[in-house]
């Protein structure tokens, strides 16, 4: 991890020296344990405090569509950022749908390990007072005032990255290499397909279970880079889709539409179930979507720069047997 | 006991559509109850939030003058969703009214001295309650010299157009009305155009003194200019010794009329101006409308520029 | 205020009477086990508290200022207003709030400010204030995340408070802090007995070692002076990474913004408000597309100022409690300690 860290530090350190970048997104170690925080850095800023761990949670392509407003403009120089596999298959999906420029960006690729579940680790801690963390290849040392706690990784994993299947980054200017996850990844997931296996009315009854203790803070859709959009159709009011309140059809109106306008485009990284305070599963619903694109189209989107989302195409042959008169 | 978010309800018992293109009406509202009417007691400068009920509500000032009894007039152009709707409505329909909220302009503190008026486009409706306040005989006595300058985009876009043409014929006021750009019938009524220089040595300050500048019967004071109102201010050049200046606008008018307030010799103190923001509750709970530390709806909408020139520029 | 404050005992093995005396007259709610102290719930045995909780994950605002609120009910058909429940709805048992955090009792004390001062009073907030009697813990274990004594608060703060609870070794210290406390504990009068010199002494070392356990990171009232910068360069910065969601927002105990709306179904209306926040771009744009704070920078500002620099001004109260929850929840760890260090230490 530490031999990552210096890789990364080097390479951006060059890259101001070299005058490639002005800015640069990365991770700086966090207030609270086992948490870091996304670092925007400039020249002038202290370069090594940038960090490399299991606990780069946040998906940092968020911010480019946010930074580089307009997608046609070429930057004068580029914007640097760090991503793990799903941030850089976010970052193609921003660019297929035109949001951001190749151009204006350089990219440090990163095989990534996974990302620990700090929520995992911390409900096995009985709220006991975090002294200090320790990280090697395979576990997390959780040092307590009274003693200290080891947690293998590959068990506390967040579930997205428990099936990843591409953890090292499609596109990338600079890649460093590192371990990844070894697991071989399945589709569909497990964890959907128990879920879709269940009857109807059981998924329906999770769903709303899950959904229903949203308070509609909007922290999914600010956390996902696919939320780009200037106005949200949660937030319309010329027409206004849905209403404001915290009740239960609200809430799952403004879930299920965002569910869906996930459907091709979702990287699965998980950003929107970390951000969530209140404890929403809320990946298990988009990798629903996930699959079922992947099974019904062979489309995985964030892969390939070249080929077409399947939601914005249309061939002879797509399956359409859901096309149902209604019951 | 008050419950300050329900509304009154008050019948549409007029509508005039006042501008060229139709986006801006005025309402002439009457209260169903004559409780509500006595306790709805208001001075110009302040607002009300006018309801729909299945739309919503929206911030509208008051355009009728306390002294004009047993109705009210809001003027409304039409923007949002509450407002589209009220623009839908006919006479006769009942809607919902809460208020009076906000302050007002310093009707005090302007008794025994000039008023200057400066109004831009729709902004004029707080203005005109201002107006024809100071102009009811009671009250007239109390305030020296009246002096409005008003403006819009072009002659269509003038609202209150009969009591502008009347105001300008009025004596005891001088009134300038101008326009972004004339029309056929406009142009006539002003020679020569301010953006010439006038064929004789501009008089050095007063209204009044500029009659050069008006054609049109029966006019006594004031004009018809055609030019922005900031460029017509500089041109009338109203004294400021003695004087207290309210202005409601657009932004971009604000922007530019008040460095020239401040060059003319108007102290930040003498200059008030009426501001719009976001609003809800309307009465300072809902946090969305403040500038720094004050609620644009309950410390405001009327600033002094000197109290404004210290709070943060985010308006 | 109450002439004199009372110091009590209750021994722990007859809390469960003590419980059962006050729910003769009291609908009781507190930090439940049941659901992982997300917010306060009915309790209705004394053994459902959730007495080792750090503090909930929802404020105690909701109980007083619910997210969702009905102002009143209407017909659109009729095109008529209905009374909402404010005048007519019969409250025949008080409500205790159990086990409130210190700091969340304080917070309430500045919500009453804008919610229950006479300007106008707000109906709503205050008819749940008034028949609420709010009963804190003294916080013996402060989280890591906690940064109330910064603040201007503590782990034993009384303001807002009708009661506030200590727990000693095998008994509770009970410190009265108002009449409407007094009367509360007077069904269990019999189970109390005077705090003795020793009890005092015991409950003294117990908070000396909770306040020791807090680092005083800035300091307030330097923090609003400091803010008079508006336009500083550190605004420039520090926004960068906020997401522009609203955890913090609805979070904070004492974030207060809140939009109204109106809900139609077929001729069956109501208008409502609901909570808001100026983390939103929606917040503060004008029907005519102007915005006064256009980007995340002008937004974040808002809030730091609002809590830190204008509510002082206007309510003559910093609005932060140091609860810690925006620090906990936010998904881009803006720790608002750092936020103000960063400030503070701007020249």
């Amino acid at each position: 991890m530490r031999q990552i860290e210096y890789e990364i530090i080097n390479t951006v350190e060059k890259l101001f020296a070299d005058k490639k970048i002005d800015i640069f997104i990365g991770y700086k170690k966090g207030t609270l344990s086992l948490q870091t925080s996304p670092y925007f850095l400039s020249e002038q800023d202290d370069v090594r405090k940038l960090v490399w761990n299991s606990f780069c949670s946040n998906n940092l392509a968020v911010f480019i569509p946010r930074i580089i407003p307009n997608s046609k403009s070429k930057e004068s120089k580029p914007v640097g950022i760090l991503c793990k596999g799903c941030d850089s298959r976010s970052l193609v999906g921003l660019i297929k749908e035109k949001q951001i420029n190749r151009d204006n960006l350089f990219i440090i690729g990163i095989s990534c390990p996974g990302i620990v579940d700090r929520r995992k680790i911390l409900s096995r801690l009985d709220g006991k007072e975090i002294i200090g963390i320790d990280e090697d290849a395979d576990s997390i040392v959780v040092k307590l005032k009274d003693g200290e706690k080891r947690f293998e990784k590959e068990e506390y994993l967040c579930e997205s990255c428990l099936n990843c299947a591409h953890p090292t980054p499609s596109i990338y200017d600079v890649l460093i290499r590192g371990a990844v996850y070894s697991l071989q990844a399945i589709t569909p997931d497990p964890i959907t397909k128990d879920f879709s296996s269940k009857p109807r009315e059981e998924r329906w009854k999770i769903f709303e279970t899950e959904v229903s203790k949203c308070i509609r803070c909007y922290a999914c859709r600010d956390a996902c880079p696919n939320c780009y959009c200037k106005e949200c159709f949660a937030e319309q009011t010329k027409p206004q889709w849905l209403g404001v309140s915290k009740g239960l059809s609200e809430v799952i109106f403004y879930h299920i539409v965002r569910i869906l306008h996930q459907a091709g485009r979702c990287v699965d990284c998980g950003a929107c179930v970390r951000a969530c305070p209140m404890d929403i599963n809320l990946r298990l619903f988009t990798r629903v979507m996930v699959d079922e694109v992947k099974e019904r189209f062979g489309y995985e989107p964030g892969i390939s720069l070249k080929d077409t989302p399947p939601l914005a195409t249309f061939s002879a042959d797509d399956k359409q047997e859901f096309m149902t008169e209604p019951e | 006991m008050n419950n300050p978010y329900v509304p009154m309800p008050v019948r549409i018992s007029d509508i005039i559509t006042e501008n060229e293109a139709r986006d801006i009406k005025t309402f002439k509202l009457i209260f169903e109850n004559k409780e509500d009417e006595k306790k709805f007691s208001f001075l110009p400068g302040q607002f009300a939030e006018l309801s729909i009920l299945g739309f919503g509500e929206c911030p509208i000032g008051i355009a009728s003058s306390p002294t004009e009894d047993g109705f009210l007039l809001f003027t409304v152009k039409r923007a949002g969703v509450v407002t589209t709707r009220l623009h839908r409505a006919e006479i006769g329909e009942t809607i919902g009214i809460r208020g009076p909220l906000g302050n007002t302009y310093p009707i005090q503190d302007m008794e025994g001295h000039n008023v200057l008026i400066i109004g831009g486009g729709f902004a004029f409706t707080t203005l005109r309650s201002t107006i024809k306040y100071i102009l009811e005989k009671r009250n007239r006595g109390s305030f020296k010299d009246l002096t409005v300058i008003y403006g819009a985009r072009n002659p269509g876009e003038l609202i209150y157009k009969d009591e502008l043409w009347q105001w300008e014929k009025q004596s005891g006021m001088k009134t300038y009305i101008t326009v972004d750009k004339g029309d056929k019938n406009w142009n006539p009524l002003t020679l020569p155009s301010p953006r010439c220089p006038p064929p004789y040595p501009p008089p050095t300050s007063g209204g009044g003194q500029r009659r050069g500048y008006y054609v049109g019967e029966g006019l006594k004071e004031g004009g018809r200019y055609e030019g922005f109102v900031p460029t017509i201010l500089k041109e009338v050049a109203p004294s400021p010794k003695d004087t207290i200046a309210l202005i409601c606008g657009p932004p971009i008018m604000i922007k530019f009329t008040l460095p020239i307030l401040t060059n003319l010799g108007f102290v930040p103190e003498s200059i008030f101006l009426s501001l719009e923001m976001r609003m809800k509750c309307g009465i300072g709970k809902c946090g969305r409308c403040n500038i720094g530390h004050k609620y644009v709806c309950k410390d405001g909408p009327v600033f002094a520029y000197a109290e404004l020139q210290r709070l943060p520029n985010e308006y | 205020m109450l002439k004199e404050k009372r110091n009590l005992m209750l021994y722990k093995q007859d809390f469960e009477k003590f419980f059962r005396l006050l729910s003769e007259t009291f609908t009781i709610f507190g930090p439940s086990k049941t659901d992982g102290s997300r917010s306060f719930t009915k309790i209705d045995a004394s053994d459902e508290i959730a007495f080792d909780y750090e503090n909930t994950k929802m404020s105690l605002k909701e109980f007083f200022f619910p997210q969702t609120e009905t102002l009143f009910f209407f017909d659109t058909e009729k095109n008529e207003v209905k009374q909402t429940d404010v005048e007519t709805n019969k409250h025949d048992k008080q409500n205790i709030l159990f086990g409130v955090r210190p700091c969340d009792a304080m917070s309430i004390s500045f919500l009453d400010k804008v919610f229950n001062a006479n300007n106008p009073q707000d109906l709503y907030y205050t008819r749940r204030r008034k028949s609420t009697r709010i009963v804190s813990f003294a916080c013996t274990n402060p989280a890591s995340t906690c940064f109330c004594t910064s603040v201007g608060c503590g782990p034993d703060s009384e303001t807002g408070a009708d009661i506030i609870f200590f727990e000693l070794n095998g008994r509770y210290f009970i410190k009265t802090v108002t009449p409407e406390g007094e009367k509360t504990i007077k069904s269990a009068e019999k189970l109390l007995n005077p705090a003795t010199k020793n009890d005092i002494e015991e409950k003294v070392h117990l908070m000396k070692t909770a306040n020791s356990n807090l680092k005083k990171i800035f300091d307030s009232g330097n923090l609003q002076k400091k803010l008079d910068n508006f336009n500083a360069p550190y605004w420039g910065k520090l926004h960068r990474k906020c997401l522009g969601c609203g955890i913090c927002t609805y979070l904070c105990p004492t974030c207060h913004c809140f939009d109204i709306t109106d809900e139609v179904i077929k001729s069956n209306g109501r208008r409502i408000r609901t909570w808001d926040s100026c983390m939103f771009s929606l917040f503060t744009l004008h029907a005519s597309g102007h915005n006064p704070r256009p980007t995340q920078k002008e937004r974040m500002r808002q809030r730091i100022m609002h809590k830190f620099n204008y509510a002082p001004k206007y309510y003559g109260k910093t609005f932060c409690v140091g609860c810690g929850r925006c620090v906990i929840y936010c998904p881009v760890n803006m720790d608002i300690r750092d936020v103000m260090k960063e400030i503070m230490e701007e020249r």
